[in-house]
């Protein structure tokens, strides 16, 4: 999808590498092994870094104005879905945690699966409601100050 | 801020009208799936009879509850909903919304009634009903098309479906006139620019218009290249006025000439969507673009048949496997390969408001009957194929048992998903 706005299209790279990141997770969870566990420790770094700024970021300068426009309900919608990830984000924290400690065994190990491929689920279809709402919207609200005012903001 | 839970549904201008909207156009149409197979399995022969004669009877009826009860039901509740966030337009008007659907299923219900007791009375009122429900979802359209921003191809797709809407309706109560009034009109000719408006013109050009959005969605890869799409639309819109100027003038070589252009223009279609689903993001296409590609195949089929009946290069049984690819086969089998996916992806939506969160699409989505619809369909396609290439009727009736079993699969996927939003 094209979009004509500055931070329209960073949120859209950021998207893009959280599909394809989580897609390597679906499709690597069911073998056990050293590159899985290296794969789980991007995750959880990119969960504590880029995603949890993605979301603030969102939060506090795009929801707020979405809502202004009339959109409220769908700000509403993608704001309830970060709370739900942020949660099944610290479950799957933890469960990486002890993997990393040795302290997981197979119960806990079968739980971080299971949590993974949640959160993989959630962050697509997270992704495809905002690619599909939030961007194009974006794209009519922003007007080009406040868009280059934004991405510097987001840059910082 | 961020508005407190529950103005989720409320918003005048909100672009996601309440579930029950779409989900009563989604229900219809499953209920209708049903009766068309099983007014097929009563009547076996009737298919035959109506690829080569036309006319009144339990064919005709089970083909508009296919055309009209599935097609048009599920592009009406689709549009509604998909048409406003493709276009970022807030939703013209809820009641008129609901409005389409209490003139449209009894319309439907005795248009099809009424052909298939041979009672031209009540197929007109069916009609005129019909018509009347088209009138006021075509002016939703218009609204929602006139003011759209974005989706540029989505849009001239909108605007070439809903062009096609206006003269199928023109042309079917043209035939609708002639049987229970005995307009005087050559009702062949009139029968094919009803069938080419309403199959590749309005059902064809939604179907490869919201394809622009949602296959790349549901595959999580890019859009085709707008350009791409355009230059389809226009050979896929070119192709349509040509076979009408060619049923204008009785021409056979423009009108195979038309279904030439047709297959280039679907050809390119596919390829470019082919392209953008092999950039996807995620390996797994999931089991309904199976269904996704039958369609396409059929597609294909139906307008390289097409140019061949036209030309007389084939048997007279021939209209009837053209009937089978384009309406089954193309239309139906793609409808409910994306109605699958759109089903369980809107009632998430619509199941996280009051502050849980959207819960998981996979929840969502009861594998196991669309996994036997799936069998059961192409089964029956595979049959109606062989049927109406051999012109034996009990393979007609075993093909209508298995579509029958299938839309009861579909049906029970369907309940399921209704039921698991209401808990």
């Amino acid at each position: 999808m094209d979009f004509n706005r500055q931070i329209s299209r960073r949120l859209h790279e950021e998207h893009v590498a959280t599909l394809e990141l989580w897609s390597r997770v679906e499709q690597t969870i069911g073998t056990r092994d050293a590159a899985l566990e290296a794969l789980l420790g991007r995750c959880t770094a990119a969960l504590a870094d880029e995603v949890a700024r993605h979301f603030e970021f969102e939060e506090s300068e795009l929801f707020p104005r979405l809502a202004d426009a009339g959109e409220g309900d769908i700000a509403e919608l993608l704001a309830e879905e970060h709370q739900v990830i942020r949660g099944v984000a610290a479950q799957f924290d933890e469960s990486c945690r002890a993997l990393r400690t040795g302290g997981l065994d197979a119960q806990g190990w079968q739980r971080l699966r299971v949590t993974a491929l949640e959160l993989a689920e959630r962050l697509v279809s997270h992704v495809q409601k905002e690619e599909m709402s939030l961007l194009p919207a974006l794209d009519d609200l922003l007007d080009e100050a406040t868009d280059a005012e934004l991405a510097l903001a987001y840059a910082g | 801020m961020i508005p407190a839970a529950g103005a989720f549904t409320a918003g005048a201008r909100s672009r996601l009208l309440p579930a029950s909207v779409p989900m009563r156009y989604f229900g219809a149409a499953i209920v209708f799936h049903a009766l068309a197979w099983a007014m097929l399995l009563a009547s076996p022969g009737a298919l035959a009879r109506l690829a080569a004669f036309g006319g009144l009877g339990p064919a005709l009826a089970a083909l508009h509850l296919v055309t009209l009860g599935v097609l048009a039901m599920t592009a009406v509740g689709a549009t509604l909903q998909l048409f406003p966030i493709a276009t970022r337009q807030a939703v013209r008007s809820v009641v008129a919304a609901k409005l389409v659907w209490w003139l449209l299923v009894p319309g439907v219900a005795m248009f099809a009634a009424g052909a298939a007791a041979y009672r031209p009375q009540l197929l007109g009122a069916g009609a005129a009903t019909v018509a009347l429900a088209l009138a006021v979802y075509a002016w939703l359209l218009y609204q929602n098309l006139r003011r759209a921003r974005g989706m540029r191809a989505v849009v001239a797709h909108g605007w070439g479906a809903l062009g096609s809407l206006v003269l199928l309706a023109a042309t079917g109560l043209a035939l609708v006139a002639h049987y229970e009034h005995g307009l005087a009109l050559d009702r062949g000719a009139f029968a094919a620019a009803h069938l080419v408006l309403a199959a590749y013109g309005f059902m064809g050009l939604l179907a490869l218009g919201l394809s622009q959005f949602l296959l790349p969605m549901f595959a999580l890869s890019p859009a085709p290249s707008p350009r791409g799409a355009l230059a389809a639309l226009s050979a896929a819109a070119g192709a349509i006025l040509l076979a009408l100027g060619a049923l204008t003038v009785g021409s056979r070589a423009l009108l195979a000439t038309a279904a030439v252009l047709g297959f280039a223009a679907a050809a390119a279609h596919i390829a470019a969507m082919q392209g953008a689903l092999r950039k996807r993001l995620r390996p797994q296409l999931g089991p309904a673009f199976v269904l996704v590609r039958v369609a396409w195949a059929c597609l294909l089929a139906s307008l390289a048949l097409a140019s061949l009946i036209a030309l007389h290069w084939v048997p007279p049984r021939a209209a009837a496997l053209f009937g089978v690819l384009l309406v089954p086969g193309w239309l139906l089998t793609f409808v409910l390969a994306v109605l699958q996916r759109i089903v369980p992806f809107l009632a998430t939506v619509h199941a996280g408001g009051q502050g849980r969160g959207a819960p998981l699409v996979s929840s969502f989505t009861p594998v196991r009957p669309l996994a036997v619809h799936r069998i059961l369909h192409l089964g029956a396609l595979a049959l109606l194929l062989v049927a109406a290439a051999t012109g034996a009727d009990w393979l007609v009736r075993a093909g209508a048992a298995a579509g029958l079993a299938g839309a009861l699969a579909y049906g029970a996927f369907f309940t399921r998903v209704l039921a698991r939003l209401k808990e």
